[in-house]
């Protein structure tokens, strides 16, 4: 009696265990906040936020590994990279794109530099911390990334004075970086992505403008120009394709497909494409920030559907990027008006199933194992 | 007239006075569900009747009383967006939760900017010009969603260091943890066809707008740095479609640095970085019968905060500038009484209101109001955890009946005398035979801590007795003008310093070719001074293009030429050159500055300014 006692109080409180302890997804899904410096990590099934990583200022962009068990964050305020690792979920390193300035562009020294050697930093965000050296966002703007063909380097895009970075994963060490020469007034290296061996290269003018933007190849190895062609005057993103690329061409409302030699090719959506995402069977997401909405465009047979990002009354504004759920049957959207969420929208159903708060003016989003 | 009545103060210094609160009474009800609202004009306070009062969502219309109120009931809980219409003002827009308690909208509404013709087919800019510079959209031929060729666009500017209170919704990077945006510079923008149906712009069309930086925030923005921007959408009553803008130099004079961005959206626009340094204030609102459960709590730059029942909340702020607190309280089935007391009363409301601008929350009290680092913690304000030891006191009342207008000279190297005038506003929103408003309760407190109340001279006429304005520090005055303990309006401005020419002197000889005009200001060392300098430069007996440069800027140096396209020399000859300096709204001369004295029923000027004496130069070829 009293054996079977213990036991049936073992099971309860076994039963209870179970109950008290909420199911966990069996991948997380990391969001940039970029106005919080942060990575928000995401619980799908708990639906909400179970941590927040402090990377850096301005986080925006993020490409995983090729093991998966690192997450690279590219810090557009403090001109760095930071090395997430996905275990520990913390950051494992950081490391500068380019050079701390000793001079400002007027030529006078900045003695704090010296001062607190800053020359040794990894990040700018040692110092720029909110509440810390002024001003906050600083450097060349980090903002496109992509891994080397070999995954052992990261090549960076800046948009100020266009430079391109070669950084050796390493080291943690800038190994080559080049101003790109400009084309007409297009002189920000916008966005960077590679298709098989060569690097492709969104080349814009100072916004806002109403010139033209160019989409540049480039050989990986020796960074000689391969091929280029104009587009519209703010190319958002670049998506790298089997053999081509599409670029989203954010001031209107189209996406324009390049390879090398080839005409472009437009697709047209709503307003404001910026993010994209493959989904599959030659199926691009394309996330219409200025639209509030998704389009679905088949690339081959050039047709493209349209959904508004609503749940009930509730519209999610600014989807930036999209992440794909590892059963392929989910995209994560980061909705990234001043009310942030994560948005679930079912890509069989076409439509929004779940949302999670997150931090207003959030960026770029990942799916990492658990 | 300002002059005048400044010399007449000048002649009267010496005495001492005061003057103070009311108050006492019971406690009112607040129905749940309900939103009441308060709208006022931006430019001279006056309460606003007969406004359209649209509940965004819902079929819900009423339009303000007399006294420029109006009351909503039986509201879905959640967040409550409204949208404001009255003809000849820019639309204005509010939000308050609707929840177990009755919340306040209280909105200021701006007189739009002029009406311009546009033909939708052409390139064209627009622009409207004020003391900042001219704000400007440019738009793209055939970019309109329009075929109609007769369209009318209206630009009004608003500049939120003087005007924050006709920003509509809150500036706020919400979400899981929300983040103050610190604002910069806005304009709302209106196309209107010929059916005065409101006009935007094509699938994948844009326009470019410039908007000045405020000449109080050039210190921080320099050409080349980078703004967020964003388009307020009422559906939502958010601030979205965030993009990055561009610090350049005006398309339209070449000269002021605007704020350049794309826009997609013709509503309010504007740019305001999220805010990194930030801080955890605790306040506590007050009222009749002391500390105030569930009054509602804006601060900008800052986030929304609900007192708990000990009338306390913690708020986040940006750190280091100056915070305009505004704290409301809403009585349904309540009137005051002559007494200042809540009585019930069917149908009635009462709305009382407080607000605080501080400079540095060292306070008007010379107290160090307690404040953490950092932003507050989530859901601080939710919990009644112990008393703050030294919370930010806000009383709140009901907003004053009358109409005052004020008027504050910070008197470069000593001291700061206000004129207060009671009156009726006619439809320019000036009053129409003022009278001297005594009993009034004035502080003024500069960004270092030390402050003093005003002592009322002769009727109307105070003064800060042994306060010495120094050359280069911002001042901030508190009007309670009706001495019942609650702010009513409030302003700031920087006391100029020394202004002095560097390249000039009377009677020297120059080349035209190679003239540059600089000086000096012993003000400038001070961090975030910001001046307005005037310079002429007009040949003597000449008339012609040739003969006159012009400057308004705050800059300390210009290069006089003549305005032909390109710049030319200016002509050769005798000149007379006038060099003005001000600081903070002063109409006089040829300018007319938008008002920097806000409040409910109240509007005026704190200024400072400075004439350095005319020179004679001669221009040589």
């Amino acid at each position: 009696m009293k054996t079977n006692g213990w036991a049936a109080l073992g099971f309860l409180s076994l039963m209870i265990a179970a109950c008290s302890s909420a199911p966990q997804a069996s991948h997380l899904v990391l969001v940039s906040q970029a106005g919080s410096s942060t990575v928000a990590v995401i619980d799908p099934v708990q639906g909400k936020t179970v941590k927040r990583i402090t990377v850096g200022g301005l986080p925006h962009r993020m490409v995983v590994g090729r093991d998966g068990d690192k997450v690279y964050v590219v810090l557009v305020g403090s001109q760095a990279v930071a090395e997430v690792d996905v275990r520990s979920l913390a950051v494992s390193r950081t490391f500068l794109t380019a050079p701390v300035p000793e001079r400002r562009n007027d030529g006078t020294t900045i003695q704090p530099h010296f001062d607190q050697d800053a020359f040794s930093k990894t990040s700018c965000f040692a110092c720029h911390d909110p509440g810390g050296a002024k001003p906050f966002i600083v450097g060349e703007r980090p903002v496109g990334i992509t891994f080397s063909s070999d995954f052992s380097k990261l090549f960076i895009s800046h948009i100020r004075q266009g430079r391109l970075s070669e950084i050796d994963l390493a080291s943690g060490m800038v190994v080559r970086a080049l101003n790109l020469p400009p084309s007409g007034s297009a002189n920000e290296a916008a966005d960077v992505a590679r298709v098989n061996s060569k690097l492709v290269v969104a080349m814009r003018p100072r916004q806002p403008s109403t010139e033209a933007s160019v989409v540049r190849w480039l050989d990986e190895q020796t960074w000689q120009t391969l091929a280029e062609a104009p587009t519209g005057s703010d190319p958002a993103f670049v998506l790298p394709l089997k053999e081509s690329a599409l670029v989203s061409n954010f001031e209107s409302n189209t996406l324009s497909l390049h390879a090398p030699g080839s005409n472009p090719k437009s697709f047209t959506v709503t307003p404001g494409p910026l993010g994209m995402l493959a989904v599959g069977n030659g199926k691009i997401l394309s996330l219409n920030y200025y639209s509030n909405a998704v389009s679905l465009v088949d690339l081959v047979s050039d047709q493209t559907q349209t959904y508004k990002l609503e749940l009930g009354s509730k519209v999610f504004v600014n989807p930036t990027h999209a992440a794909l759920s590892p059963d392929g049957k989910r995209a994560y959207i980061v909705s990234s008006g001043t009310e942030g969420h994560l948005v679930v929208f079912d890509l069989e159903r076409k439509q929004v199933t779940q949302a999670v708060p997150i931090d207003g003016l959030s960026f770029d989003v990942l799916v990492v194992r658990r | 007239m300002k002059k005048i009545w400044m010399a007449a103060l000048l002649g009267l210094l010496a005495a001492c006075g005061g003057g103070n609160n009311g108050g006492g009474g019971n406690n009112g009800t607040s129905a749940p569900n309900t939103v009441t609202g308060l709208i006022t004009d931006i430019g001279s306070g006056a309460r606003l009747a007969g406004v359209t009062v649209r509940v965004v969502g819902s079929s819900q219309t009423t339009t303000t009383d007399s006294r420029g109120e109006f009351i909503l009931q039986n509201l879905p809980p959640g967040l409550v967006k409204v949208d404001l219409e009255k003809a000849g003002y820019a639309p204005g827009h509010g939000i308050a939760e609707s929840t177990s308690s009755a919340q306040a909208i209280v909105v200021a509404l701006k007189k739009e900017g002029a009406l311009q013709s546009y033909n939708p087919t052409q390139a064209r800019t627009l622009f409207q010009r004020t003391e900042a510079g001219p704000y400007a959209v440019i738009f793209q031929p055939n970019s309109l969603n329009t075929t109609d060729t007769n369209l009318r666009v209206v630009v009004t500017p608003l500049d939120p260091t003087k005007e924050d209170s006709a920003l509509p919704g809150d500036l706020i990077a919400g979400g899981a943890s929300p983040t103050p945006l610190g604002a910069v510079t806005f304009a709302e923008f209106s196309i209107l066809d010929s059916q005065n149906r409101r006009i935007n712009l094509k699938p994948g069309s844009n326009a470019i707008v410039e908007l000045p930086i405020p000449p109080e925030l050039r210190s921080r923005y320099k050409i080349g740095d980078k703004i967020h921007c964003y388009a307020y959408n009422p559906q939502t009553g958010r601030w979205e479609d965030f993009v990055e803008g561009t610090v350049e130099r005006s398309s339209v004079d070449g000269t002021t640095p605007v704020l350049r961005a794309s826009i997609r959206h013709f509503s309010w626009y504007g740019g305001a970085p999220a805010v990194q340094d930030q801080e955890c204030v605790d306040i506590e609102v007050r009222g009749r019968d002391g500390p105030l459960d569930g009054a509602v709590v804006t601060a900008r730059p800052g986030l929304r905060a609900v007192t708990n029942r000990l009338g306390q909340a913690s708020i986040t702020i940006q750190k280091g500038v100056p915070v305009n607190f505004v704290a409301t309280k809403t009585y349904t089935d309540t009137f005051v009484d002559s007494r200042g007391n809540l009585i019930p009363k069917p149908g009635a409301k009462v709305i009382d209101i407080g607000k605080v601008y501080e400079d540095d929350l060292i306070g008007l009290d010379g107290r160090n109001y307690s404040r953490r680092p950092g932003p507050c913690p989530a859901e601080s304000w939710q919990s009644v955890g112990p008393a703050a030891t030294n919370p930010l006191p806000i009383r709140v009342a009901p907003a004053p009946e009358g109409f005052y207008e004020a008027n504050a000279l910070l008197q470069q190297g000593g001291l700061a005398i206000v004129q207060l005038q009671k009156g009726i506003p006619n439809a320019d929103g000036d009053l129409d035979n003022p009278e001297p408003a005594s009993g009034a309760n004035i502080t003024i407190s500069d960004n270092a801590g030390k402050t003093a109340t005003l002592s009322e001279l002769a009727p109307g006429a105070y003064f800060a007795n042994n306060f010495d304005v120094e050359p280069g520090k911002r001042y901030t005055i508190n009007i309670d003008a009706d001495g019942n303990g609650s702010i009513d309006g409030s302003g700031s401005a920087f006391a100029l310093g020394n202004i002095a020419w560097a390249s000039l002197a009377q009677g020297g000889s120059y080349s035209a070719a190679s003239l540059t005009a600089s000086w000096t200001d012993s003000g400038s060392s001070q961090p975030g001074y910001n001046a307005l300098y005037q310079v002429s430069f007009q040949r003597n007996g000449g008339s012609g293009v040739s003969d006159l440069a012009f400057y308004l800027g705050s800059e300390r140096s210009f290069l006089p030429r003549a305005q032909t396209d390109p710049p030319t020399p200016l002509a050769p000859g005798t000149y007379t050159v006038m060099l003005n300096a001000f600081s903070g709204a002063f109409s006089g001369g040829d300018l007319d500055i938008t008002d920097n004295i806000t409040g409910i029923g109240m509007q005026g000027q704190i200024f400072s300014l400075q004439a350095v004496n005319p020179i004679t130069i001669t221009l040589t070829p």
